[in-house]
């Protein structure tokens, strides 16, 4: 059966359907300019049209501008990481409800493969977890599938951080678990990765410590609410550790 | 509706799920449209093309998903399957059929997601928004096909 296996022929087919769909994905891409384009062209009369233009090319520039500058973080992160890295766009969400992930526009060709660890400026973002010639789904650490080794960088306590199923989420958030009860952690505190387990590189950003409760169901952990660094809601780009 | 439109359809369903912009006013929700494909073709298509469209949909779904490849075509397929089986029963054109057609096709994949993957029942709340969200995103959706044929015919 198909569901979840992950054998060669359902690697096949998802890769089919991936290359299929795509192309429809990537059109997104000009409806928003196709939209501006129209209501500008409502709003204007002929006199105005050059007006607009320049305004147009005024909001490309401040875009382009703001483009520049978060490249000029991921280089400048890039120029001071140790890891070797490749730069990848964001090009799409998840297209169900029940799970957190994102689309990037490099694959295999650019010799990314399964498992390698995913992040931003700000923090830790995920890790691949499929991958075409083209394209890769990057798992964000909000899923609760996506199960990272941490670190409390000042108590040095390690625990497991991953991603909350709540009834509704208005901000993404995670959780780090089986950290010790008796250690003292306090709101505002680092949340690294430990480099355990061999995905995620020692001493990247989590997040910061939010809050802190008694596990309900053992009592013999504590439950350490965590805001990741990384902005969520607005992934653009991304840096994907090769090595 | 022919293959090459139900084909279209899915891939154009797909790409608005994947590039909307998700709605955290309400939870971090994003709106899903192939629910409302999936339900149109097994209240409008004959048995064997619409269990086929359900498939092709869940199947694009988990493709551009971080689901286990299958989740959503299984659900969708048996939504199918119970919504075909149905049909004699249930008049198309109200819209609470409609709505309630919608509502269950997504429904199917939360259920059939929660029975695989073991997710917790916090997650009801968001299950029943997502269903809401999904039956009225269906009506519309019967609304503008329906208008589509009336002007275009059966293509």
């Amino acid at each position: 059966m198909l569901l979840g296996q992950p054998n060669a022929f359902s690697g096949k087919l998802r890769m089919v359907f991936v290359q299929l769909g795509t192309p429809f994905v990537k059109l997104g891409d000009y409806f928003p300019f196709v939209q501006s384009r129209r209501l500008l062209a409502r709003q204007n009369e002929d006199l105005r049209r050059e007006n607009d233009a320049l305004r147009q090319q005024v909001r490309a520039l401040g875009e382009t501008g703001d483009e520049n500058l978060r490249l000029h973080q991921l280089l400048s992160l890039k120029e001071h990481t140790p890891f070797h890295t490749v730069t990848a766009r964001v090009t799409g969400r998840d297209a169900s409800n029940w799970w957190e992930s994102i689309q990037i526009d490099r694959g295999s060709n650019d010799g990314l493969h399964m498992n390698m660890a995913v992040f931003n400026a700000d923090g830790l973002i995920g890790k691949i977890v499929s991958v075409t010639k083209g394209e890769s789904r990057v798992l964000l650490l909000t899923d609760p599938n996506c199960k990272v080794s941490a670190l409390l960088q000042n108590t040095r306590e390690p625990g497991i951080a991953a991603g909350v199923k709540r009834s509704l989420r208005f901000s993404p958030h995670c959780v780090m678990t089986y950290v010790n009860r008796d250690a003292k952690v306090k709101n505002g505190e680092p949340v690294i990765s430990s480099g355990f387990g061999g995905v995620f590189p020692k001493g990247i950003l989590i997040g910061t410590v939010t809050g802190m409760q008694l596990n309900k169901q053992t009592g013999m952990y504590q439950d350490v609410e965590i805001k990741p660094a990384a902005d969520f809601r607005r992934l653009e780009e991304v840096m994907v550790i090769t090595e | 509706m022919s293959t090459l439109i139900a084909i279209v359809g899915i891939l154009i369903a797909t790409a608005l799920q994947t590039r909307l912009p998700t709605l955290w006013m309400f939870g971090g929700l994003r709106i899903e449209f192939l629910p409302a494909l999936v339900a149109y073709a097994a209240l409008t298509m004959p048995r064997k093309p619409a269990i086929a469209i359900a498939l092709a949909a869940g199947l694009m779904q988990d493709a551009f998903s971080a689901a286990p490849f299958g989740v959503s075509a299984l659900a969708y397929g048996i939504s199918a399957i119970l919504m075909t089986s149905l049909r004699e029963v249930l008049d198309r054109d109200l819209p609470w059929v409609q709505m309630g057609a919608g509502a269950l096709t997504s429904m199917a994949v939360a259920v059939i997601t929660f029975f695989v993957i073991g997710l917790s029942f916090g997650v009801v709340f968001k299950m029943v928004l997502v269903a809401s969200m999904s039956g009225i995103v269906t009506m519309l959706a019967f609304f503008a096909l329906d208008y589509a044929q009336m002007v275009w015919g059966n293509a």
